[in-house]
């Protein structure tokens, strides 16, 4: 813990790391507020940019990128009642009647605050708590990883999923895919058709490109191509007085806690964080009627937990090196790429990385408040650019990314463009992308964890039971595959129920 | 004068849309079966290089008939639509036709803007005139220019 406030801070803010902070709020706050573009598309089509940096300056622009574009997702929902992501949804219920009621700057206001503060707790959690944990990582061996990055797939599966068996496929795919190339323990090839190509493995970047990028500019090209939202600039400025924050801190808090919590667990994200807490303020409040018709809590609750879901699903990232979503994902790619494996390890080879990061993100959401609140008014201008013209941009930055990620490889192009029109056909019916990326990420991790605690154990799989850590670890897999049981019963009783009547 | 029918493609029932989809990945983990029973499975307590990948096809092949079984016990059916099969399959195939020219050209520079400006005009519903066409270049170029200044002048990465 010393070692974190001991840290060399004229790293973070130095010229080039306040520079690309600075640039990953902007292009967040861009891609967030262009229609149809979410967090996930918007760093699996940036991650070109971060090939040639440092690693430090790589994570932190895509980590301030995050946040950004989770904030901006919700002017959309708020000016126009359209909710850009689907973590916007619950906000738009509240923040369109304060905007149709000619305020829409207090509710940009009450969102920018709520998204800001979020963002902060979620950083100082992952500050506090990242030290703690990583030292307790650094006791797991073998069986551990094995079934942390299991835990990891079951609650993608369990928790996040609308069709069990598609999303088990997905994961299956996932790990499958995730074999192919040359073993490490044997430098056996696998799967590789004869192809030095292959022998690397696939191109995670390839495979983000592809379903995050191509399959989106497909599913843009069913959309209302030449649409302009016409945006009235009239009361953008985003502000709100001390009254009307300290009548929302509450729920403010109360959606930070939610959005920590529900980052920390992968597979669940954004969406489920801002619906939890909408419910939870709604549940909670006095005036439970005034939900849906303008009231501010419903905007704040939503809007925090959304950004405290960024810092919560870096925790296990980088104590673990298990992505706590997709996004995050992306942002373990971005390390990746640069030869560094987050994990407890990291904290000792690369001290100065890590703080750089956790620190650098809380840097990132007070640079997030101050930009938005000066451009947010420019963002919303953004809605009047057409999806026709959007298109061709997403097309050659996607082409880029898969091109640039392993030095020009043509392979990985045609493979991304493939896996994009595979992508968007499967979205259609409910195959989980999260899943299928998690899934390839932890691939080598689950196998090269389980073959070697099975060659420890000599082939015995006691080993995954007799320890105190895994069998803490197998509680929380139970844990997680009763709630997933319990809540398809409960869906399908109430079917039952609904279709009886 | 009777109503046009759509085409069949662009509504496809979910329930059929779901078998063809569980058939393919149930294909796809028969391959990996496949291929994987031709490695070596390790000795004594070595576990091999096919012990991992042969649990998963299995796996996979089961959650694919498991999926197919769900599906079937499904009361409700409903449609996975294409709104616009043209613009997809013009999209897909401006991508197409652009990867495989640059694979066999090595020109992205120009391969780029004419990819960008026949996405843009395809794309454009507005109706074909002067304005469009210099607004589509215009565009093209500018699109092309950006791109090829971040990423070849200033990051480094050859296009």
């Amino acid at each position: 813990m010393q070692a974190l406030f001991s840290f060399d801070f004229s790293i973070i803010f130095s010229f080039q790391s306040i520079f690309f902070i600075c640039l990953g709020v902007v292009l967040g706050l861009l891609v967030g507020a262009l229609p149809g573009l979410s967090a996930s598309v918007g760093v699996a089509v940036l991650l070109p940019l971060t090939f040639t940096m440092e690693p430090l300056h790589a994570v932190l622009m895509l980590a301030a990128l995050y946040a950004a574009a989770e904030y901006s997702g919700s002017i959309t929902a708020i000016i126009l009642g359209i909710p850009g992501t689907a973590s916007a949804v619950p906000i738009a219920l509240d923040g369109h009647p304060i905007a149709k009621a000619g305020h829409p700057g207090r509710a940009l206001g009450y969102s920018l605050t709520a998204a800001a503060l979020g963002g902060i707790f979620g950083a100082l959690v992952l500050l506090l708590l990242t030290v703690p944990l990583a030292r307790i990582a650094l006791r797991f061996s073998d069986p551990e990883i094995f079934l942390l990055a299991l835990l990891g797939l079951v609650s993608v599966v369990g928790l996040g999923s609308k069709d069990i068996p598609k999303s088990i496929i997905s994961v299956l795919l996932g790990l499958l895919l995730a074999t192919v190339g040359m073993d490490v323990f044997t430098g056996m090839p696998r799967f590789t058709m004869g192809t030095f190509t292959l022998m690397e493995g696939l191109s995670l970047v390839a495979l983000i490109t592809g379903l995050f990028a191509f399959s989106e500019i497909f599913n843009m090209s069913q959309g209302d191509l030449g649409k302009r939202h016409v945006t009235d600039a009239k009361n953008l400025r985003v502000h709100i007085t001390w009254a009307e924050f300290k009548g929302v801190f509450k729920n403010i808090v109360r959606g930070s806690v939610i959005g920590t919590i529900i980052g920390i667990i992968p597979g669940l994200g954004p969406t489920v964080g801002s619906w939890i807490a909408y419910t939870e303020a709604k549940r909670t409040s006095k005036n439970p009627e005034k939900f849906g018709t303008g009231e501010p809590n419903g905007i704040v609750a939503p809007e925090s937990a959304s950004n405290a879901v960024v810092g919560g699903a870096l925790l296990p990232l980088l104590t673990l090196g298990i992505p706590g979503s997709a996004t995050v994902a992306v942002i373990l790619v971005a390390l990746l790429i640069h030869g560094v494996q987050p994990g407890p390890r990291v904290f000792i080879e690369q001290p100065d990385l890590i703080y750089g990061i956790i620190w650098g993100y809380l840097l990132a959401n007070i640079a997030m408040y101050v930009i938005a609140r000066f451009t947010t008014a420019q963002s919303a201008r953004l809605l009047t650019i057409p999806t026709y013209a959007l298109l061709p941009v997403v097309f050659m930055a996607a082409l880029i990314g898969s091109y640039g990620a392993r030095s020009g490889n043509m392979f990985d192009v045609a493979m991304a463009l493939a896996i994009g029109c595979v992508g968007y056909f499967v979205r259609k019916l409910d195959y989980s992308f999260p899943a299928f990326i998690l899934a390839f990420v932890l691939g080598s991790l689950l196998e090269s964890s389980l073959r070697r605690s099975l060659m420890i154990s000599q082939g015995s799989f006691d080993i995954f039971f007799t320890r105190t850590y895994s069998q803490i670890v197998i509680g929380l897999i139970v844990l997680v595959i009763a709630s997933s049981v319990y809540s398809q019963w409960k869906k399908s009783r109430a079917a039952k129920a609904g279709g009886a009547e | 004068m009777a109503a046009r029918r759509p085409l069949e493609l662009d509504k496809m029932s979910y329930k059929l849309a779901s078998y063809v989809s569980l058939l393919f990945f149930f294909a796809i983990g028969l391959a990996f079966f496949l291929a994987a029973s031709a490695m070596p499975d390790g000795d004594g307590y070595d576990v091999g290089p096919a012990f991992f990948p042969r649990i998963m096809s299995i796996l996979m092949m089961a959650t694919a008939v498991i999926g197919m079984v769900t599906t079937w016990r499904k009361s409700q059916d409903s449609h996975v639509e294409i709104s616009k099969p043209f613009q997809l399959l013009a999209t897909i195939g401006v991508a197409v036709a652009f990867v495989a020219l640059w694979t066999l050209t090595g020109q992205f520079l120009p391969l780029s803007f004419l990819a960008v400006a026949v996405l843009l005009h395809l794309l454009n519903p507005q109706p074909m005139s002067r304005g469009k066409l210099i607004k589509t270049l215009t565009i093209s170029a500018i699109v092309v220019a950006v791109f090829y200044v971040v990423f070849d002048l200033l990051l480094g990465l050859r296009l």
